[in-house]
């Protein structure tokens, strides 16, 4: 079992000078309280660069420049570097690491990484250990493909549901250290020795064969056909490590995706807005061009008022001149029956006896046009025949009018300046934004290359696949040639050849099996473990608990039988503690666990059952959390006295943080 | 009959206010900007107090009349509209500099944003 015992950092990120965390104790949690950015973080941070040397950002695998860790205030004031050291007791030996990074001699002001120097000094009790036993030492006490169950960022829990993901190399990564951190590869280690000493029995028993006339044909062919499965073997062998560099390669991808995840919406949203720009642009365009069309003819309508007031006015005096003609003509008609009765004496209406100076009174009246019942003069004629002329022109002349039209363009026109001006700064905004990005080239392609990768991925698998299929072909040929020596094998030296490599056979069989039922019986331990924890910290009474699939995926099971599919952040939380707590269960290698923000997605009856929960995932329990991640007096109330100390990560400037531990704190 | 224009044209003050007209983009070119201000004019009356407006000589844009009133139509509208008038084409470039004058005023007062409020 490992325990950690302290911790100094010094000029490590916000923690200025020379600061020490003590952890010794008996079995229980600490609890190191502090609000954003005073480097709770940094405090996970600094038991990695310990351990292995390496620095992560926040919610990410990727490593920091180490340069950038250097506590600013003492960089100004000339101090520069920093040093981590942390007392560690493995199983009743203490150790005491050293990591620092000091600036190499010759550099007056360090200005990258390149300017500082690494050195690791490891103690066992009071003498420092040599290099080549340092690191055995650590990598034996914890090594780092298994720290992720031992020092972990609670916003990185959510990667374990990759794990469900077959097709996800965070996933395949995560059940590699699975498997490690449960032994799995000592067997896996056992089996692979056995199998490349039956790799050589089988060929002595090849050429012991060979050298009996009996059986040298077979002898021969069966040399053959392992030389055929060596090379398609080291093939796949070959064939396999690409893949690994391959899944390598594309987690690396996908960490770099979620990393630049808002950089790429940012350049997906500036595609868009330009594309919504141009389109727009061109439509304000269109509609420029159909105004430019109407405003060719559209004055013509503008016309429409005066013609349509000077028509009145013409259809007037029209009406006066005509009136006045007809006039005429009526009279004249009266005039010519009065005529007829001039000639008879009488009236041909109403027969009575007509005065002849009435009827000349008459006759001079229709014949002076100055009178009511007169005709036309000649220029009365002209003017009318003139007014009805400049009638029929005027209504020639006149066109529609355009404005309702133009207007509703002119509206479109306005609308679409808006939407494109709009648009014109949302783009600006973004554009601002992605200033402050460093490559976003890179991220732009880095889909691509995701794409490209998973392609690399399935032409190799492909690969492997083929070769596979002709290894066991040529396994099943290699075994009927041996079963044919067997017959002929007699009492000589083939005889003693065959029997060693059935007995190097059995050896191996017993490793190959047992790698399948260590695993079978894990996956059965692991999901009881983390089932019984589930249970005990979920607040959902209907889930009965988790069910595990081949990548030690775990899935919610309901009362019913049923298995959950979606699950929310908050569960996929809980079901991760439980797996993790399952593991430490488990796992041959035991250590302390410290996590960062554990609580932040859940509610509080969670929260407190998780806290509740915290001495059962390990011994040691390093809690990182902010004020009100977890009520203050109900984390004391319900840990009682399995939380052994409490410190508070205390601001004395934006660069400069003070671990204090809270009196009264120590049980 | 006195004689008529052969070639009409924008004052300088005009031409200015057409250039600013031009900038909104809904007009081809100055020439129908000037048609747009002459039925302005005519819209507006502004051939009844055409003497309240001082036209300079044409220094602008200027136009052949038979490339600015190819069918005749001005022609036509304004004997119509003016029988007496002996010189029709005089008329419609008197018109069409007082129409551009004075919306180079309601411009200078109320700004530019379209032209469905001057038809």
């Amino acid at each position: 079992m490992l325990r950690f015992l302290s911790l100094t950092v010094e000029d490590f990120g916000p923690y200025k000078s020379r600061q020490t965390i003590d952890f010794t104790s008996d079995d229980g949690v600490t609890i190191i309280w502090g609000n954003n950015g005073r480097g709770k973080t940094t405090l996970l941070n600094a038991f990695r660069y310990a351990l292995f040397g390496k620095v992560y950002g926040r919610n990410t695998k990727i490593q920091h420049s180490l340069q950038k860790i250097s506590n600013w205030e003492s960089f100004d004031e000339g101090k520069y570097g920093f040093k981590v050291i942390l007392k560690m007791d493995s199983d009743g030996v203490v150790y005491e690491l050293t990591r620092q990074y000091t600036v190499r001699p010759g550099v007056s002001i360090p200005l990258s990484d390149n300017d500082y120097k690494e050195d690791v000094f490891l103690k066992r009790g009071t003498t420092i250990v040599s290099p080549e036993e340092r690191d055995h030492i650590l990598k034996s006490i914890m090594p780092e493909q298994v720290s992720r169950f031992f020092l972990f960022d609670g916003e990185l829990l959510g990667e374990y549901e990759e794990l469900l993901n077959d097709e996800n190399s965070i996933g395949h990564k995560i059940k590699e250290s699975i498997e490690r951190i449960l032994g799995v590869p000592v067997l896996i280690n056992g089996f692979t020795d056995t199998k490349a000493a039956l790799k050589e029995y089988q060929n002595r028993l090849s050429k012991a064969a060979q050298k009996d006339q009996n059986t040298q044909i077979i002898g021969s062919l069966l040399e053959a056909k392992q030389a055929e499965l060596k090379s398609h073997e080291d093939d796949c062998i070959s064939l396999k490590k690409r893949l690994e560099e391959l899944q390598n390669e594309k987690q690396k991808i996908e960490d770099e995706m979620k990393r630049t995840e808002r950089t790429r919406e940012l350049l997906n949203q500036q595609k868009r807005l330009k594309e919504a720009i141009e389109k727009k642009e061109e439509a304000k365009k269109a509609k420029l061009q159909e105004m430019k069309s109407l405003t060719k003819k559209a004055w013509q309508g503008m016309l429409g008022t005066r013609i349509n007031d000077l028509m009145v006015q013409l259809d007037g005096e029209i009406a006066e001149l005509e009136t006045k003609k007809t006039k005429y003509v009526i009279s004249q008609q009266i005039v010519d029956e009065l005529k007829k009765g001039i000639n008879t004496g009488r009236c041909p209406v109403c027969d009575q006896t007509l005065d002849i100076s009435l009827i000349n009174r008459l006759n001079d009246k229709i014949n002076n046009p100055s009178t009511a019942f007169g005709s036309l003069t000649a220029e009365e004629e002209n003017k009318l025949i003139e007014l009805q002329g400049r009638k029929a022109q005027l209504k020639k002349l006149n066109a529609s009018d355009l404005k309702a039209q133009i207007k509703s363009i002119e509206d479109s026109i306005a609308d679409l300046t808006v939407e494109i001006s709009d648009a014109e700064q949302e783009l600006d905004a973004i554009v601002k934004q992605l200033s402050g990005v460093e490559d976003t080239a890179r991220a732009s392609s880095v889909t691509n290359d995701f794409a490209k990768c998973i392609q690399k991925i399935s032409v190799v698998e492909e690969g492997i696949k083929k070769e596979e299929e002709i290894i066991t072909k040529t396994i099943n040929e290699i075994r009927g040639l041996e079963e044919k020596l067997k017959k002929q094998a007699g009492s000589g030296e083939l005889a003693k050849a065959e029997k060693r490599k059935e007995f190097c056979e059995k050896i191996k069989d017993i490793f190959e099996k047992g790698v399948d039922l260590y695993r079978d019986s894990l996956k059965q331990k692991v999901e009881r473990d983390a089932s019984n924890i589930f249970v005990n910290i979920s607040n959902e009474p209907d889930y009965s608990g988790l069910k595990i699939n081949e990548n030690y995926g775990l899935y919610i099971a309901h009362k019913s039988g049923r298995i959950i599919e979606i699950r929310s952040s908050g569960y996929e939380h809980i079901v991760a503690l439980s797996l993790i707590g399952a593991l430490h269960k488990n796992a041959p290698l035991q250590g302390p666990v410290i996590m960062d923000s554990p609580f932040g997605r859940l509610d509080p009856e969670h929260k407190r059952k998780i806290t509740a929960s915290l001495p059962i995932l390990s011994e040691q329990v390093i809690l990182l959390v902010y004020i009100d991640e977890i009520d203050e007096q109900l984390a004391r109330k319900i840990l009682g006295s399995t939380l052994k100390h409490e410190y508070e990560l205390c601001r004395i400037s934006a660069m400069h943080t003070e671990i204090k531990k809270m009196i009264g704190s120590d049980n | 009959m006195a004689e008529d224009k052969v070639n009409i044209g924008l004052t300088n003050e005009a031409n200015e206010v057409a250039e600013k007209i031009a900038e909104l983009d809904c007009f081809e070119d100055k020439f129908d900007i000037a048609k747009f201000a002459f039925a302005y004019a005519i819209k507006n009356e502004l051939d009844k107090r055409i003497s309240e407006f001082n036209i300079g000589e044409g220094r602008g844009a200027s136009w052949n009349v038979g490339t600015f009133d190819g069918d005749k139509y001005l022609y036509n509208f304004i004997i119509s509209l003016f029988p007496d008038i002996q010189t029709p084409y005089r008329q419609i470039e008197l018109l069409m500099n007082a129409g551009l004058i004075e919306l180079g005023k309601i411009i200078n007062e109320s700004g530019l944003s379209g032209i469905s409020e001057f038809m």
